[in-house]
């Protein structure tokens, strides 16, 4: 598919300015790929809007990560809607690129989730969710809070009322 | 800074509901901002693990009560599919009825005569059914429920006797008639499983009590009498239903089919579902293609009468799709690949073009798509101008001699078969197993040579491993040398004239077969270590001027697995006759020379295993 979907002609371009006040350049069907952006040129009555785009809630190294991941992206068939709730997304598959994409530290995984919830790309946050999930998978709660360092906050009594809570929910 | 104490609930939940309930136990221990997300994410939707305890429902209840302010507000959905309860605790039940007291819920008074009722019953048939009258309490917006066939009455009998049989063909109401009072004014949505294997029965539920439902997913079974006649749907439908979801669909859909519409031929206004707007055909496990098939071979108009009914529904203002539930395997993160169900959705449009190119095809054809896993609309020849049309019987039997070669160039809109007279193939290395019988597989005798080779080269290396050296052809070693001789005589410089000169055919085809031939030829000189290195440049590929557009899941991957190298073509036609290494010797002259004769090699242990029915 990415032989198929290389850029045809010049396309409009967008001007992004990140909360530090850096501008970046982006093509205009890239900068769709948000909804929030989408809904913004919407409002610009269809028009490719010539003034600057300010997104307050993304710094500029977080946001180029976001349109390096909307680049190689671009020509993904738009997410079916359809039986989302249905399906709780228990795959947590990760395409390899994605994958590798994601290989980045904590503080970078939550801003780059952060960014897509703000920016309204289902699929990052989708990815961005699936890669957390994949590290809390399969781990003690003692290891969880040591890989996120979270502090128990736990009485010994309400650990045993909680165990009790979820006693059905248990595989034997 | 942003850490976990810095994202919000709700990226917090989405996690959660990405997780098996056995982790998000786990994560419910590890702190209060995370224990009730992950509790809350438990219960959305409430899924009984296969192998919990027996009494793991009871225990449920009882943390429901406990929290009935905010853990059972949340339940919605419930599945008691694999629920496995043999016996109440009386304990629970006077606990539960202490809660009903209390409770104003509208519902309670109805859930205690359904309990009374469920009380006077043997253990083994109440058990399930009393579990679900209280949670119909607890939870006040539980409305889509997911169950079994006959989910309370049959689930222990393992395999039905005689009498038992013809008992289930009764048609009945999924529930007991003071259960049914209660639930019919609560669930909106319900999915019945698809019946075991090994209760061979149909099931008739009359669905149509449930006046607020407006989503359903049933397996096709209960639509259907033993004797093969689907029902008086306006008995088992409900009138408000919206969304009609069929599964396991097969022969019997064109009977369903007729069955919505025979109604409406006697009393022209009305429809069973007047309100359906959304009917979703599901082809279980195989695939729409295969469902087509073995729908085809039952009656033999099927596809018009499934063409006509989806024409006729789509004036009625429904739409039809189709979903396909399909093994695929992909790779898990040691490398091994594991089936995985996922699945397919054909939309409204896409479903009529489907069933349009299926007319078209041949039974050949048809079971042709099915082994190389595409859809019909992928499979059907097209003419002039794009539109599909019938193979004749040549081309069948070219599209079965090729098993390996790209779809994209039979059903390309030049596609000429007489330009595929001269075409042979490889089938493997006879020689080469009467020489040395017990030589080592290709792939492990190479690999301490060159281990980073990547093992789509190895068709093409075997490949000129025959026509390199036929004394050892098997050993791969010496024809990896002869391999890379090939490969230098191609110099990255030259590598023009072989675009021009190599020419093959005076048809789309051939530039195919050219620029295939082209990235193998760059393939071999560069030898880049990923496959991937070649996908990512965009020049080998985007020199062909026309790739056929029906082909339209083009992806450049696939080709690298189809092996093809040019010969030369002014070769009389003896040359297919000659021997291997007259093939080599002429074949080092036919560098520049123009050919239309194509070899193709297609390694035999790469064929993937093919889909049976």
């Amino acid at each position: 598919m990415a032989a198929n979907a290389q850029p045809t002609d010049a396309q409009p371009k967008i001007t992004l300015v990140s909360s530090d006040n850096q501008k970046i350049l982006v093509d205009r069907d890239i900068a769709e790929r948000s909804v929030l952006l989408k809904h913004m040129i919407q409002d610009f009555g269809g028009e490719t809007p010539d003034q600057d785009i300010p997104i307050h809630n993304v710094n500029e190294v977080v946001l180029k990560k976001v349109i390096e991941w909307c680049e190689h992206h671009r020509a993904d068939p738009p997410a079916t809607a359809e039986d989302d709730s249905d399906n709780r997304k228990k795959s947590t598959d990760i395409e390899e690129w994605d994958q590798k994409f994601m290989q980045v530290d904590q503080e970078m995984l939550f801003e780059i989730i952060l960014a897509a919830n703000y920016l309204d790309i289902k699929p990052l946050l989708d990815v961005g969710c699936k890669t957390v999930a994949n590290m809390i998978k399969g781990k003690s709660p003692d290891e969880i809070r040591k890989t996120f360092n979270i502090t128990n906050d736990f009485t010994p009594e309400e650990e045993d009322q909680i165990r009790r809570e979820n006693e059905w929910a248990e595989d034997r | 800074m942003a850490s976990f104490h810095t994202v919000p609930t709700e990226i917090l939940k989405e996690i959660c509901l990405r997780l098996p309930p056995s982790d998000l136990v786990n994560v419910s221990l590890v702190c209060q901002k995370l224990r009730f997300i992950a509790q809350e994410a438990l219960c959305e939707p409430l899924n009984v693990p296969l192998h919990a305890r027996p009494d793991a429902f009871e225990l449920l209840l009882r943390t429901l009560i406990d929290h009935k302010d905010t853990l059972a507000k949340r339940i919605g959905r419930v599945n008691i599919t694999s629920l496995n309860a043999k016996a109440v605790n009386p304990k629970l039940i006077d606990r539960y009825y202490e809660f009903a007291r209390a409770s104003q819920a509208p519902e309670a008074p109805d859930c205690c005569l359904a309990l009374e009722d469920c009380i006077n019953r043997p253990p083994h048939e109440r058990a399930i059914e009393t579990l679900v009258t209280m949670l119909a309490t607890i939870a006040p917006n539980f409305k889509v429920l997911e169950c079994g066939v006959r989910p309370l009455l049959w689930e222990d009998i393992p395999v039905p006797t005689a009498t038992q049989l013809a008992s289930m063909q009764v048609v009945g109401k999924p529930f007991r008639p003071s259960l049914m009072r209660v639930l019919t004014n609560k669930l909106t949505a319900i999915k019945i499983k698809d019946p075991k294997p090994h209760l061979p029965h149909t099931h008739n539920i009359i669905l149509r009590p449930f006046k607020k439902l407006t989503r359903l997913s049933v397996p096709i079974d209960i639509f259907i009498w033993r004797n093969r006649a689907i029902r008086n749907l306006t008995t088992s439908l409900p009138e408000s239903v919206e969304s009609l979801e069929i599964r396991g669909c097969n022969l019997f859909l064109s009977r369903f089919l007729l069955g919505l519409f025979r109604f409406k031929a006697r009393n022209s206004t009305q429809l069973p579902a007047p309100r359906l707007k959304r009917l979703a055909f599901g082809f279980d496990h195989l695939c729409l293609r295969s469902g087509i098939i073995a729908a085809t071979e039952g009656v033999p108009d099927w596809i018009k009468i499934m063409t006509d009914s989806v024409r006729a529904l789509h004036v009625h203002g429904t739409s039809t799709t189709a979903f396909v539930n399909t093994y695929t395997s992909c790779k898990s993160e040691s490398g091994s690949s594991t089936p995985s169900l996922t699945t397919r959705h054909y939309t409204a449009s896409e479903l009529s073009e489907e069933l349009e190119c299926a007319a078209r095809l041949s039974l050949e054809e048809l079971v042709a798509a099915l082994n190389r896993d595409v859809s019909y609309s992928e499979m059907v020849a097209r003419d002039d101008q794009g539109r599909p049309r019938r193979r004749s019987q040549h081309e069948i039997k070219l599209l079965y001699r090729f098993p390996r070669m790209p779809l994209a160039i039979f059903t390309s809109r030049n596609f000429k078969s007489e330009t595929y007279s001269r075409v042979r193939m490889f089938g493997g290395m006879p020689s080469a197993k009467k020489k040395t019988p017990k030589t080592p597989k290709p792939d492990s005798a190479h690999s301490p040579k060159e281990p980073q080779l990547p093992s789509s080269v190895d068709g093409l290396v075997a490949a000129l491993g025959m026509v390199g050296s036929v004394e050892k052809e098997s050993q791969l070693s010496s024809s990896l040398t002869s391999f890379e001789k090939f490969a230098m005589s191609f110099q990255p410089g030259k590598s023009s004239t072989v675009e021009t000169s190599t020419v093959m055919p005076p048809v789309s085809t051939s530039t195919c077969i050219t620029t295939t031939f082209q990235a193998k030829a760059h393939y071999s000189t560069t030898l880049p270590t990923r496959i991937t290195d070649l996908e990512s440049e965009p020049r080998l590929l985007s020199t062909s001027p026309a790739l056929p557009e029906t082909y339209r899941s083009f992806e450049p991957s696939a080709w690298l697995d189809v092996n093809f190298f040019p010969t030369s073509s002014d070769l009389p036609l003896s040359f297919q006759k000659c021997t291997l290494k007259k093939a080599k010797r002429t074949h080092a002259a036919a560098g520049t020379r123009e050919g239309n004769a194509t070899c193709v090699k297609f390694p035999p242990s790469k064929r993937p295993a093919s889909r049976t029915l």
